[in-house]
């Protein structure tokens, strides 16, 4: 069944059984990948999935059900359950589906010409990725993931009250995992690019960036613990607002998973040179959104400005709570989610400081380059947070040995307030829809347990 | 799920430009989901996830394609594009197998006995035993401030099929529970969390008591909010059984998986019939277990489930193999072929992994312990398998002195490199016990039990904020 006919027939039939009003949401995309190791195709992959959500009032409350089966009879069964969780739902502020705005923004989140690119022409580049990586130090013995890959996504939201927004996204993708060796030591790291036009892909840079970061690592051992300056490069920097990103979002105060709450609106959390923007339509981005998943046109704002909480990430129920306008931060995961929050473009608004000068005043101190266990090792209701990292020493104000077998722990709150410089070196991440980018920054102090 | 016919024009439509085997993957499953917050019901959800994976092996590599069309027009079209890709990609030699053995007398056919299986389950029911839980937490101490429970159930039912002859299917039904208690002081929040589950249906909830798990978690998030920061150095760590053994998941087992052992990219590669941990350590994976969360019927490419001896008295035995990387290493399939849906190609992954009891005893570890960590329980972690580096989180913790648990200690992480841990373990003691988890990897989230008994490590790196 189409979209079309199945959406015509749902909502024919949940107003007989007594619902309200009604939201289909579909989602689904197409990709392909190819990934390359020592020379062949490993694996070569080609996707396509849809699916649809359904939402819908029944007896005052909200419920959903989802299918990846779009034929006549999954109907009844997605009403029914629909009807069935709608009737256990308990919380006293319901979710109430969108009749849709006035105007959204305009964006281009499509190119056709990404098409043109045929699949002989990606695996060509994989391979000669790959190869151009082991050609560039003997001491590269391995790309472990080298892969080329296009995808493209589709959402449209369509409700009873006559909304009807649709949205499509394509993206093209490079990856490469370099594993280099000396002296018995192995070392690893990645790199990435991601764009809508080949034109401005080069597998040379992926791949010397990738290798030479490996490198970089070789001969890494751990350092003394103390308490000391602490650089996160651009790429480490966004892996810990990702962690924390949650404390922004309002729901989560509401419930009393975050520290932050309307209450604290105007309050200084963060230094005063930080602006932590929250952009719908957003220029470094490749996920520019013009509406959410309840079908609010997005906006820009910022989060934090100059130190200042601004506001909080809101979807319609959340703001309902606090007596405010959503903000257009809906967010579901797919057809098969419910409604919750999410940033739609979040990034810290960069300085003019190079990455250079940003270290430059730090006698002893440390640059954090890779951080693992992210979610095991983070507390996102406390802000406490003690990750596993590798890096480089700083000495005299620049970058010295490399240094692995060490932790860094803080709370993210305090952090925030201790972030002595903002660097330039944004760069983004964007995955579909939204994305999120972070410049380097300097804390004045956290703790480094090694040996 | 598929007739005969339609599987045989795929699997022949598939083979047409050459390609060793063709295999076919397709999943009907059902979840249901039910979230409270603070004791009220906030989200349910319900729905059906239902597509089809196809893999062509030719040599050692392979091409995978997934829709979710499977409409005999759009599966000819799929097999034939992959096809496609076979010859002009893979460089495939072309070697049209005249006949797929589809004939085969036997069928496999698998299915879980379920005693109450998720569609019977009245909602209310869940909605009354996840609202005792919270009211439980709540109960135990007025610093509890927030709860969070919910109830998970999953229906897989799957059809595999491939080129060689394998027909089978399987219809596998997990259930779980999570409860999570939040206890606030001031600026101050921690969290205590319990989450068992197992492959079976509601029947779950008689073997476990929510109220009790409740009560237990609303414990240690109000002793870990009064407990100081943990000190950093390297220290003597024991950990305890259950969810502890995620040291052994992360920092060992990971890199016994084939998807990194046949690309030599594990510290562990070329190493079986070596010492690769201390005498004491003994390991299997089992997913033979009946009932348990990380057990299987059949593996997600048809293979037998078996208990494969990993380590024995420190010695390496076995890889955990999947047939694709089998090939590519030259060693048969150990039933490890797993994948979190049709939307993955399976890779080789855990299944109940488990550090086997020893000869100690849990009292006799700890009295041996002038000063240490005690990390009784863990929270997640991970492992980069190239250089076996790990780290976890330790979610209820105290400080070991002169021989006794002393004041409970918090923001805990342990790092090192799972090879030097193995070899430094010391004691194991004779309190196996195992706990659930979901385990992300290359083929998806897959469900795993991790389990072992008191276990104590020499030194480890212990990161703290003090």
């Amino acid at each position: 069944m189409t979209f079309q006919a199945f959406k015509t027939e749902i909502f024919a039939q949940a107003k007989t059984k007594g619902f309200t009003d009604c939201e289909l949401f579909q989602s689904g995309g197409s990709s392909f990948s190819v990934r390359v190791f020592n020379g062949e195709i490993t694996e070569y992959k080609n996707t396509s999935s849809e699916g649809v959500g359904f939402r819908g009032t029944y007896e005052g409350k909200v419920g959903y059900a989802y299918s990846e089966i779009m034929a006549p009879e999954i109907i009844d069964p997605l009403l029914s359950n629909a009807a069935a969780n709608a009737g256990i739902i308990e919380e006293k502020e319901v979710e109430t589906l969108y009749p849709g705005d006035e105007a959204y923004p305009e964006v281009n989140t499509f190119n056709p010409g990404l098409d043109d690119t045929d699949a002989a022409q990606k695996i060509e580049w994989a391979l000669e990725m790959e190869k151009y990586a082991k050609s560039l130090d003997p001491r590269v013995k391995i790309a472990d993931y080298c892969t080329v890959a296009t995808g493209e996504s589709f959402m449209s939201i369509a409700n009873s009250y006559g909304l009807d927004l649709s949205h499509k996204n394509n993206m093209a993708m490079a990856y490469l995992v370099a594993r280099v060796e000396e002296d018995g030591i192995t070392k690893s790291a990645s790199d990435f690019w991601t764009g809508r036009d080949f034109a401005e892909f080069d597998y040379k840079k992926t791949a010397e960036k990738a290798v030479n970061k490996a490198l970089s690592y070789l001969g890494a051992s751990s350092m003394e613990s103390g308490d000391f300056p602490v650089a996160f490069d651009n790429e480490s920097t966004r892996d810990l607002f990702q962690v924390f990103a949650g404390i922004f979002m309002a729901e989560n105060g509401q419930k009393g998973f975050s520290m932050f709450n309307k209450d604290r609106l105007g309050e200084a959390i963060a230094a005063p040179h930080i602006t932590l923007r929250d952009d719908g339509v957003c220029g470094y981005s490749l996920g520019s959104m013009a509406f959410d998943a309840e079908g609010v046109a997005t906006q820009q704002k910022a989060v934090i400005e100059n130190g200042v909480l601004k506001t909080l990430l809101y979807n319609i129920k959340s703001a309902a709570k606090d007596g405010v306008k959503s903000t257009g931060n809906a967010s579901k995961i797919g057809h098969g989610g419910a409604i919750t929050t999410n940033y739609t473009n979040l990034y810290l608004k960069p300085s003019q400081t190079s990455f250079g000068d940003l270290i430059k005043p730090i006698t002893k101190g440390v640059l954090i380059t890779e951080m693992a266990g992210l979610h095991s090792g983070a507390n996102p209701v406390s802000g406490d947070f003690s990750f596993s990292a590798d890096g480089f020493l700083i000495e005299n104000g620049a970058v010295g040995r490399p240094i692995e077998q060490i932790t860094v722990a803080g709370n993210f709150y305090e952090l925030l307030k201790n972030i002595e410089t903002v660097g330039s070196d944004l760069r983004f991440r964007s995955m579909g829809n939204g994305g999120m980018g972070m410049p380097s920054i300097l804390v004045s102090a956290l703790r480094i347990s090694g040996l | 799920m598929l007739d005969k016919q339609l599987v045989y024009d795929v699997l022949t439509a598939a083979l047409s430009t050459g390609g060793d085997l063709a295999e076919i993957f397709m999943e009907n499953t059902v979840k249901d989901s039910i979230t409270m917050t603070n004791g009220l019901i906030e989200k349910a959800n319900w729905g059906v996830d239902y597509g089809l994976g196809l893999r062509i092996i030719t040599g050692t590599n392979a091409v995978y394609a997934y829709t979710n069309n499977t409409s005999r027009a759009s599966l000819l079209k799929l097999a034939s594009d992959a096809a496609q890709a076979v010859k002009t990609s893979l460089k495939g030699e072309i070697n049209i197998k005249g006949v797929i053995t589809l004939d085969r007398s036997e069928r496999l056919r698998y299915a879980d006995t379920i005693a109450i299986p998720p569609e019977k389950v009245v909602k209310k029911d869940i909605v009354e035993r996840l609202r005792a839980a919270s009211a439980a937490s709540y109960a135990y101490d007025p610093l509890i401030t927030q709860t969070a429970n919910s109830y998970n159930a999953v229906t897989q039912d799957v059809f595999i099929a491939n080129s060689n002859g394998l027909w089978a299917e399987d219809r596998r039904v997990r259930t779980r529970v999570f409860i999570e208690s939040v206890a606030t002081q001031g600026n101050e929040k921690q969290t205590g969390r319990e989450t068992p589950g197992a492959k079976c249906g509601y029947e779950l909830m008689d073997k476990i008591d929510v109220e009790q798990l409740g009560k237990n978690t609303a414990e240690i998030a109000v002793t870990m909010l009064k407990a100081d920061y943990c000190p950093s150095g390297r220290m003597p760590v024991i950990i305890d059984n259950a969810f502890g053994g995620v040291i052994f998941h992360e920092a060992c087992a990971h890199s016994l998986e084939a998807t990194s052992i046949a690309k030599k990219a594990s510290v562990f590669t070329d190493k079986l019939g070596e010492r690769i941990a201390a005498p004491c350590v003994n390991a299997v994976d089992d997913g033979t277990l009946p009932g348990e969360w990380g057990s299987l019927n059949i593996d997600d490419e048809g293979g037998t489930i078996r208990r494969t001896t990993l380590i024995e008295n420190g010695i390496l035995k076995s890889y955990l193999v999947d047939y694709l990387n089998g090939l590519r290493m030259g060693v048969p399939s150990t039933g490890s072929g797993r994948r979190e849906s049709y939307r993955f190609a399976p890779t080789s992954r855990m299944t109940n992994t488990y550090i086997l009891n020893g000869s100690d005893t849990t009292d006799g570890i700890i009295n041996d312990t002038p000063y240490g960590l005690y990390a009784k329980k863990m929270g997640g972690g991970s492992v980069d398998p190239a250089s076996g580096d790990f780290n976890f989180a330790v979610l209820e913790g105290y400080l070991i002195r002169d021989g006794k648990i002393a004041e409970p200690v918090r923001g805990a992480t342990l790092i090192g490199k799972g090879h030097e841990v193995l070899m430094n373990i010391d004691k194991v003691a004779d309190n196996f016990d195992a706990a659930q988890g979901m385990c992300g990897s290359l083929s998806g989230s897959v469900p795993t039990n991790v389990g072992q008994p008191m276990i104590r490590v020499k030194e480890l790196t212990v990161g703290g904020r003090k």
